[in-house]
């Protein structure tokens, strides 16, 4: 059972690594590569260039995530609170449950 | 035999979402995607009602005793294809879920993110509940699991989520 685990686990890692890489659109960056190369009289500078504003302007999408603030923040601290709240309430349930009743037997 | 199958199930589920990569038809992969939300509130919805339902009918018969008590002496056989059917889908619409939340990460908000960690504690619970045998943390995880603070967040976290979900 163990070889059969560490087996499955080995073709798992492997999976993981080269089966999204097989479905990845290679196409894209090659035509973008190639659509560099063939540009004549467009010198190292410009293309690498042209390559930093594309950066950039991927880096811009990332600002369209929502995290950071407004209402919706109060309700992810507020679902955080909730569940410490639930977790310590039953803890507390739990240990008060158990506690010897001292002033009972005295 | 049947635990060197769960590992391969599990391996195949892992490779599933795969194939949502490699289409270039945004629309097509995105609406996939989506359907794979709707398919998690539905499981989960078809996975907790039932179960409710069926816990709330016995405790009250319970306390109404008679004729009542019999009727839930002869449930008791349903309670466990019950309750394993509760597990199953709420085990597919919760990694339906999470498959649904990764696949768009680049969308993440604060209530996607309430609803997915929520989601988690309700299922780890859920899973000690059932498959470990210490005494005090069943009993932990009973009283968590049941919980109505936890239950009433899950469900208006899943009304917010669809409702700004298209934003």
């Amino acid at each position: 059972m163990n070889a059969l685990t560490l087996g499955l686990f080995l073709i798992l890692t492997l999976s993981v690594v080269t089966v999204p890489t097989v479905f990845a659109d290679e196409d894209e960056w090659d035509d973008k590569e190639g659509e560099y190369e063939q540009r004549e009289g467009f010198g190292n500078m410009e293309r690498e260039q042209e390559r930093e504003r594309e950066r950039e302007y991927e880096d811009d999408d990332d600002e369209g995530l929502a995290l950071g603030g407004g209402i919706p923040d109060v309700i992810l601290y507020g679902t955080i609170a909730v569940i410490a709240g639930s977790v310590t309430y039953t803890g507390y349930k739990i240990y008060k449950t158990k506690q010897p009743k001292l002033s009972a037997s005295r | 035999m049947n635990t060197k199958i769960i590992p391969i199930i599990f391996l195949l589920l892992f490779l599933a979402p795969i194939p949502t990569f490699a289409d270039d038809d945004d629309d097509d992969s995105e609406d996939a995607i989506e359907n794979l939300g709707w398919v998690a509130l539905g499981a989960g919805v078809i996975a907790n009602l039932p179960f409710i339902v069926f816990n709330k009918w016995r405790r009250f018969a319970v306390r109404a005793g008679g004729q009542s008590l019999q009727m839930v002496q002869q449930a008791v056989q349903f309670y466990k294809p019950i309750l394993n059917f509760h597990i199953i889908l709420n085990s597919i619409g919760y990694f339906a879920g999470m498959t649904h939340g990764l696949l768009l990460v680049n969308n993440l908000d604060s209530i996607s993110l309430s609803l997915a960690i929520t989601m988690t504690v309700l299922m780890i619970s859920g899973i000690l509940l059932r498959y470990t045998s210490s005494r005090n943390t069943k009993v932990f995880n009973r009283l968590l699991h049941g919980q109505f603070g936890l239950v009433f967040l899950l469900v208006a976290l899943i009304i917010l989520h669809v409702l700004t979900g298209d934003d």
